[in-house]
């Protein structure tokens, strides 16, 4: 054979072992595991640590609350979702509770077009409880179990968490006045103003000391954070035509 | 000349013969080489499917993961998004995601849709600050004849445009059913990026590399639901295995009538949809 022949055949030889080398070099061995792609890369994929550990996680410590939580209108919202991820939570330290519940409530109440009409929610200037800073959200809802007067409540009175409708306005025969300067009493004190196991029941009082009372809150004499708040845009009038209401209901324990 | 080119005629010939032959033993060799090696592969395989993958205690050849998007449900409150960041260290700010939220509004007299979602400078300025989300209140006021959310995701595809394009075997589709990307083979050149038809890839100038939703792989291995599921508080997210008859993916798309983005691409996504409208795609 020819010489360059000869050069030509080792040139191209050590050229091919060359190449298959490099690759054999070059190549992970997992490539080609299971297709056109490197099959570690799926084992490093799948050991990340998960941050959110769900309900039952926090269950083992607040069995309390998680009680509470379940039985209450919040039951589809699990902790983390309010309280953040868990991680390494306790061993890293508390976890947040929110201190602005309105910016975070709103989030999913707040009457916004789109969301669906299932969705429970609040024009925030007509909220029978103004809001005026330094009323939250928790002031007066649980963030557990937030319906008032709803089952895992404290106050477990159906009646409370009735709004002021026209035909509970008919049967209690009161105008449409009325309807309106009751709605924020009825939440806490219930629509017959019966309601005395998460605050005072109105009902059956005489009417000087309602109006007295009402005064004192408006003026802010008596202190109270949801009191003073709904208290105080009411004229004289108002306070002296929710008194005669209040007092001339049947008192006695809610039905 | 005629002799001369005779003379050189059987030249060339010797010349081609031994050129052929050398071609043919050097492919042979390389041929055996590239063969020997294959078969290495092949074996390491094989010493694998007999064992649990890609963990000890999850095969993946057991599972086919699905998932349902109920938008009739949406409440547009972007925890998914925020849980998402949160779950696999996403950059907090309004232009990097691996879901998102967008929210359609028609106004009256209006024929299309105003589309907007969480990195639009106006929700940005409501959560007053690119690392929260929210969707500010703009159409309070507003004629709205039609409104709602839908959530948006990687869609999994089983012929995942992707993953045709990436040169270098960075992106792949597992056997149960994800789309992954291996951050040490991606070079960055974003094809991917741009061949995704539904904008579910972004680029991490961090890493240098393209990034999108896993459905959590780290978490669906270990038997736990992707961070967006886990979050909801309407239950608008669905996920499961196809492969599990009672599971609730496969109640949710046995009992409605399910619709998946862009059926024209022909990707197959397997992110099936329930309340998309004519401008959702």
């Amino acid at each position: 054979m020819p010489a360059h022949i000869v050069r030509l055949v080792l040139l191209l030889a050590a050229f091919m072992i060359l190449a298959v080398a490099a690759r054999n070099y070059m190549l992970d061995p997992s490539y080609y595991q299971f297709g056109n792609y490197r099959g570690d890369a799926v084992i490093e994929l799948a050991a990340g640590d998960p941050q959110f550990r769900g309900p039952a996680y926090c269950r083992a410590c607040h069995a309390e609350r998680h009680t509470e939580w379940t039985a209450g209108a919040h039951r589809s919202v699990k902790c983390e979702v309010c309280h953040g991820p868990a991680r390494e939570h306790p061993a890293a330290g508390p976890l947040p509770k929110p201190d602005d519940t309105v910016k975070l409530c709103t989030l999913c109440h707040e009457a916004m077009p789109g969301r669906p009409a299932a969705q429970p929610q609040i024009v925030i200037a007509e909220h029978p409880v103004p809001h005026d800073g330094a009323l939250q959200c928790l002031t007066c809802h649980n963030p557990h179990a937030p319906k008032i007067g709803g089952q895992g409540e404290p106050a477990a009175d159906q009646s409370a968490a009735t709004p002021v409708t026209a035909e509970t306005a008919a049967t209690a025969q009161i105008s449409a006045r009325l309807v309106v300067l009751t709605t924020p009493c009825a939440p806490c004190h219930g629509a017959d103003g019966r309601n005395a196991s998460m605050s005072a029941a109105l009902a059956g009082n005489q009417r000087a000391a309602l109006v007295r009372k009402l005064q004192d809150y408006r003026s802010g004499t008596l202190q109270h954070p949801v009191m003073n708040a709904v208290t105080k845009s009411l004229s004289d009038e108002d306070i002296a035509d929710l008194a005669e209401h209040y007092a001339s209901l049947p008192g006695g324990p809610t039905q | 000349m005629t002799q001369d080119a005779s003379k050189d005629k059987p030249g060339r010939r010797d010349f081609l013969r031994t050129a052929g032959k050398a071609l043919v033993a050097g492919a042979m060799g390389g041929g055996a080489l590239l063969a020997e090696s294959a078969a290495q592969s092949e074996k390491s395989a094989a010493d694998k499917a007999g064992a649990s993958f890609p963990t000890d205690d999850y095969d993946w050849t057991e599972h086919r993961w699905a998932y349902g998007i109920d938008a009739t449900r949406c409440i547009g409150c972007l925890r998914c998004v925020e849980a998402c960041k949160s779950e696999n260290g996403v950059q907090p700010d309004a232009h990097h995601f691996r879901t998102w939220v967008e929210r359609y509004v028609y106004l009256e007299g209006e024929e299309k849709a105003r589309v907007d979602s969480h990195n639009d400078p106006q929700n940005i300025a409501a959560s007053g600050s690119e690392s929260e989300y929210r969707f500010d209140n703009r159409y309070k006021d507003a004629e709205v004849t039609k409104a709602f959310f839908v959530p948006k995701m990687c869609n999994q595809c089983q012929h995942p445009s992707c993953v045709q394009v990436c040169p270098v075997g960075a992106t792949f589709r597992t056997e149960d059913g994800v789309v992954l990307i291996d951050q040490t083979y991606c070079i960055g050149c974003e094809y991917c990026v741009q061949a995704c038809p539904y904008g579910a890839r972004y680029f991490n100038e961090e890493t240098r590399t393209s990034d999108k939703c896993t459905w959590c792989y780290h978490r669906i291995t270990k038997g736990l639901l992707p961070a967006c599921v886990e979050v909801c508080p309407v239950e608008a997210r669905i996920f499961g295995d196809l492969n599990d008859p009672s599971s609730t993916i496969n109640e949710f798309i046995h009992e409605n009538r399910v619709h998946v983005l862009k059926p024209e691409t022909g990707n197959a996504p397997t992110c099936f949809y329930v309340g998309l409208d004519k401008e959702v795609s």
